[in-house]
């Protein structure tokens, strides 16, 4: 027989002392018990730095903290993968410290649990963010806009059809943060709708122009399709002339197969290196690593600094403005 | 004796909720915040009250204390897997009411160490539980148990009313019984005094 522990004949503070040896899946689970339960968990103040769903067949949800972080499982336990998945519908969760699903007393839909864990670990809903994966198609995307509300970054992988990318980019608007996988639109000037947009950060794992470059209106972008070292050079020539006035932070790689030259790269830009000490002093304050590095200035005085990174064919390359 | 000098040679006398009294090292004593906080410095005459908790379960916490003595300064809690064989058998040969008044003693007497243990103890029966599984271990009442309760409860408090009320009359009666007498001395005294009046006049 399990041994039992009429825990609530403790005084409140010997109480709160067993919830501090929990960890927070524990605390989580052990918040569905009661009412009693979840106040107490929440007075505990245990932030959550990112709540992190992910939609395909089944849904993810990931809960994260400064040092630990777990995930709850949320699938409509059909085998047909193309079964509708209904979020409305109250469903059991599945986690790695339990071996079988499980609900609270009062059974809850997906809505009920993100709710639950928003509140007991004093998460705003700013904190969302949400990644579609191959699969996802299978959700209403009504319900789910409803029940995602105020997400703050929204992700879209390859796998996703067109269809479904645009549904989804229809859904969810005020992010902060967008990442595209794959250019779901034929014509391009509705991705660039996107790059206008001042997002905080815009990832674009697709094929991008010079124009596109030049209309990013975020404070940091990261492209992962190589460009051209001419490309490159172009776009430096626009920044000095005051294009991109919001970037701060510009990640992209160059296809270095034809060897690139810093003279093609640099070409027609006043930059001077930047002293060893100092470029170590840089890696160190923005966790990068870098082989060489120059300052470039704008016609407005603002200055930044190139980091470039030779890596297997590739020359990546971090662009740094500082205002 | 109790003194409030810092030796662990000191024994202080501590006094239990049946009266009793029994002897305790200064050393373990200083485990305590709350004794540190109300008799170090200013030391104690005569046993050390902590009548809220029997002789048992002060026995069992001052053992600990005693035992621990040289270990070094507590730093934050110790898994129970590291836990010795006396920290084992210690926790071990406790029933579970024993526990319970071991953890209200030593939350009282803010003994870190103990308590930290003890916490981590009862911590450890909810690991790998779902919520029903806990609602068992942590022996929360059912919703039907909930409503039994409630039920003896308004009972409880009708038949306490109605005591309540009896107790009311019964004391107006008392009041009113208790008045006359005062008004019969008064008359008495009045008499007397009238008499004494009289009779001094008459001469």
């Amino acid at each position: 027989m399990e041994p039992t522990f009429p825990l609530f004949r403790l005084p409140e503070k010997a109480i709160v002392h067993v919830l501090q040896n929990m960890n927070s899946d524990r605390l989580f689970i052990f918040s569905l018990v009661s009412t009693k339960t979840k106040n107490l968990v929440t007075s505990l103040g245990l932030r959550a730095v990112s709540v992190y769903i992910g939609i395909s067949f089944e849904i993810c949800l990931n809960v994260n903290f400064d040092t630990s972080g777990w995930n709850l499982i949320f699938s409509n336990g059909s085998n047909d993968q193309n079964a509708e998945f209904d979020v409305t519908r109250p469903i059991s969760a599945s986690t790695f410290s339990l071996h079988q699903p499980f609900q609270p007393s009062t059974p809850f839909n997906f809505s009920d649990w993100l709710n639950h864990i928003l509140t007991i670990f004093c998460c705003t809903n700013n904190l969302l963010a949400v990644k579609f994966r191959a699969g996802s198609e299978q959700f209403e995307m009504e319900s789910l806009k409803n029940t995602l509300k105020n997400v703050n970054g929204l992700a879209i992988t390859e796998g996703v059809t067109d269809i479904h990318s645009k549904q989804i980019l229809n859904s969810f608007k005020d992010l902060k943060k967008l990442a595209l996988e794959r250019n779901p639109f034929e014509d391009n000037c509705e991705v660039q709708k996107f790059f206008i947009q001042n997002f905080e950060k815009i990832e674009f794992c697709d094929v991008y122009s010079l124009d596109d470059m030049l209309l990013v209106n975020s404070e940091k972008v990261r492209f992962t399709k190589p460009i051209s070292q001419k490309q490159f050079n172009q776009f430096l020539k626009h920044w000095i002339r005051g294009s991109n006035p919001r970037l701060q932070d510009m990640f992209l790689s160059i296809d270095n197969t034809t060897s690139v030259s810093r003279e093609v790269l640099l070409k027609g830009i006043d930059c001077v290196d930047v002293a060893e000490e100092e470029q170590q002093e840089i890696c160190q304050e923005l966790s990068i690593v870098s082989d060489y590095m120059v300052e470039i200035r704008r016609n407005d005085e603002t200055t930044a600094v190139i980091a470039t990174k030779d890596f297997e064919n590739n020359l990546y390359i971090r662009f740094f403005a500082y205002y | 004796m109790t003194s409030p000098a810092s030796s662990s040679e000191v024994k202080y006398l501590i006094e239990s909720s049946e009266g009793n009294t029994f002897d305790v090292s200064g050393a373990a004593l200083r485990q305590s915040n709350t004794f540190n906080a109300m008799f170090l410095n200013i030391g104690a005459d005569g046993p050390i009250p902590f009548t809220d908790y029997n002789e048992a379960t002060l026995k069992k916490v001052f053992e600990y204390c005693e035992h621990s003595v040289n270990e070094e300064n507590y730093s934050g809690p110790k898994h129970q897997d590291d836990l010795s064989k006396w920290d084992l058998n210690f926790f071990n040969e406790m029933d579970q009411k024993m526990f319970i008044d071991v953890i209200n003693a030593s939350n009282f007497l803010d003994i870190e160490r103990l308590t930290s243990y003890c916490c981590e103890r009862i911590a450890r029966m909810l690991r790998g539980k779902n919520t029903q599984e806990m609602i068992k271990v942590i022996t929360l009442p059912t919703a039907e148990e909930l409503e039994a309760k409630q039920k003896v409860e308004e009972k409880k408090a009708a038949a306490a009313k109605k005591v309540a009320e009896k107790a009311a009359e019964t004391a107006e009666k008392t009041e009113t019984l208790e008045e006359l007498p005062v008004q019969q001395l008064v008359q008495t005294t009045r008499n007397k005094l009238t008499r004494k009046y009289l009779s001094f006049s008459n001469e």
